[in-house]
């Protein structure tokens, strides 16, 4: 009988080991310019930044190229320097092929006019939706903060989140489905009603989507895409 | 979900003699030492939908006694003496790089004691009622980030009553219980109701004793304890509710020794594993 137990303790304690679960993260390589402008001053320059988010959202360094769609208008340099040559209308572009083969690119209308460069307010928007079965929605803004260098983000009045969900933290993330490369804001501790967050030394472009996760059971339970256009 | 204290109400009640509504009688006893263990990848939300969520698992091992101080009372006793909480670590399908790692304490779980009053019993019916007192020994805010419970830190009192009914058919024994009950807890945790039935049929000249049961919780919702008001590991306990199912089945070594192994696991309810967990356990009928 003591053999027989001892046995029978082993298997239960055995099989409460720690384990490995695998989360499937994989998501579409992205290639974004950082900084776009929207208009110049003939003669004026702009130099351009370019980053790339692998298939798990993690930044990376790629080689771009890239181009002006009229170079009378404005050329740019393979540093990404733009100048501004004349008034008119152009489209920048930039490609590159991603190490998995995927060719990416983005690109913005760029206009040379008398005005030229006019101070832009980095902005963006987005709306909170659940992924689980838990109650979690609402609409948010996304602003720059120049002058102290964070990121503000505004959660609306009609935000809520179930009481019931535990152990709820709010990332910013490149990944809708992982929280590797992410950046922890903090616990959720306003579950209903208009809040705030302010994170300092963050821009706009830094992260792709506001993430709720539920820490203990190490799942995403919603999502809000930051949505710049 | 879950890995949670709560679910030692589960392991408590299953790990229970089957002749739990009849006294033991004076000088008699039924011992058990159990293991209980739950391995859980989902469960139900707050909604009653299936949720996944990381593995963790959840592991007791305990000593279950009653011990007959009259003809009509017993003393009850539930030692979790070994209680572990673990948590899977996370991979990244993509990359084979660990997200986040995983976790695991050791601890003791809840204490239950009590007595059990035998207040009728005739030929084939047998009612009693029972106090048991969970005591807080376990842990209730372990790990790195206090999900890892093994007890739920607070003191609660479990009034119930249970009633059993047996008869000898031929060859083989029957019989059938239910038990209800009003379990009044502290910390600003709901108080709950707690019933179940149960029935077990005896085979092979009754050496082997199938048991089959279905047990349930339901929140009265009086608690106030919630995300927003308290440390992130309590909520797992609060507000749990569930039906659950299952079976057992006894083997009689002789008189007096016995192994069991059993099953149950909950086909619906709100924040709790939706996982089965599995029992099994040597006990002993000193008689």
């Amino acid at each position: 009988m003591p053999r027989a137990t001892f046995f029978l303790l082993l298997i239960f304690v055995l099989h409460s080991c720690v384990e490995e679960d695998v989360l499937q993260d994989r998501i579409d390589e992205r290639l974004i310019i950082d900084n776009p402008v929207s208009a110049l001053a003939p003669l004026g320059t702009h130099q351009l930044r370019v980053r790339f988010f692998d298939n798990v959202g993690a930044e990376g360094q790629l080689a771009v190229e890239y181009s002006s769609s009229n170079t009378d208008i404005a050329r740019i340099s393979n540093s990404g320097l733009i100048e501004a040559l004349t008034q008119g209308q152009t489209t920048i572009r930039v490609t590159a092929n991603s190490p998995k083969g995927v060719e990416l690119s983005d690109s913005f209308d760029l206009e040379i006019n008398e005005e030229g460069q006019t101070p832009e307010v980095q902005e963006g928007f987005g709306t909170i939706r659940t992924t689980s079965s838990y109650i979690l929605e609402g609409g948010f803004v996304v602003r720059e903060l120049p002058a102290t260098g964070s990121l503000r983000i505004e959660i609306a009045e009609g935000y809520r989140a179930d009481t019931n969900l535990p152990g709820l933290y709010v990332y910013l993330s490149n990944n809708p489905s992982s929280i590797a490369n992410a950046l922890e804001i903090g616990p959720v501790e306003v579950f209903a009603g208009a809040h705030q967050y302010t994170i300092p030394n963050t821009e706009l472009n830094d992260y792709a989507y506001l993430l709720y996760w539920c820490k203990p059971f190490e799942v995403k339970v919603g999502d809000g895409q930051i949505e710049t256009e | 979900m879950k890995t949670n204290s709560l679910l030692a109400i589960l392991a408590f009640l299953v790990l229970q003699s089957a002749s739990a509504q009849w006294a033991q009688g004076k000088g008699n006893g039924y011992f058990k030492l159990g293991g209980w263990h739950l391995n859980t990848d989902q469960h139900f939300s707050a909604s009653g939908d299936i949720d996944p969520n990381v593995t963790r698992s959840q592991t007791f091992v305990s000593l279950y006694t009653e011990y007959g101080l009259g003809e009509k009372l017993d003393v009850v006793a539930y030692l979790p003496f070994f209680a572990r909480a673990t948590r899977n670590s996370v991979l990244s399908e993509t990359t084979g790089q660990e997200i986040t790692p995983g976790e695991d304490i050791n601890s003791v779980g809840d204490l239950e004691l009590g007595l059990n009053l035998n207040v009728h019993k005739s030929d084939h019916w047998a009612v009693s009622t029972r106090l048991i007192f969970g005591i807080p020994t376990g842990e209730d805010q372990g790990g790195s980030d206090g999900s890892f419970q093994t007890g739920d830190g607070e003191f609660n009192q479990y009034l119930s009553v249970l009633a059993g009914y047996s008869f000898n058919i031929p060859n083989r024994i029957f019989y059938a219980k239910a038990h209800f009950g009003f379990n009044n807890r502290t910390q600003n945790f709901s108080d709950e109701l707690r019933f179940g039935i149960e029935s077990g049929l005896g085979f092979f000249e009754d050496k082997v004793l199938f048991i089959a049961r279905i047990n349930g919780v339901e929140s009265l919702q009086n608690g106030s304890l919630n995300a927003a008001n308290s440390a992130q590991g309590n909520i797992f306990a609060n507000n749990i509710e569930y039906l659950s199912v299952g079976g057992e089945l006894n083997y009689f070594l002789n008189d007096n020794w016995g192994l069991s192994v059993g099953v149950d696991g909950a086909f619906s309810g709100r924040i709790i594993a939706a996982n089965p967990s599995f029992n099994a356990g040597v006990f002993y009928k000193l008689q």
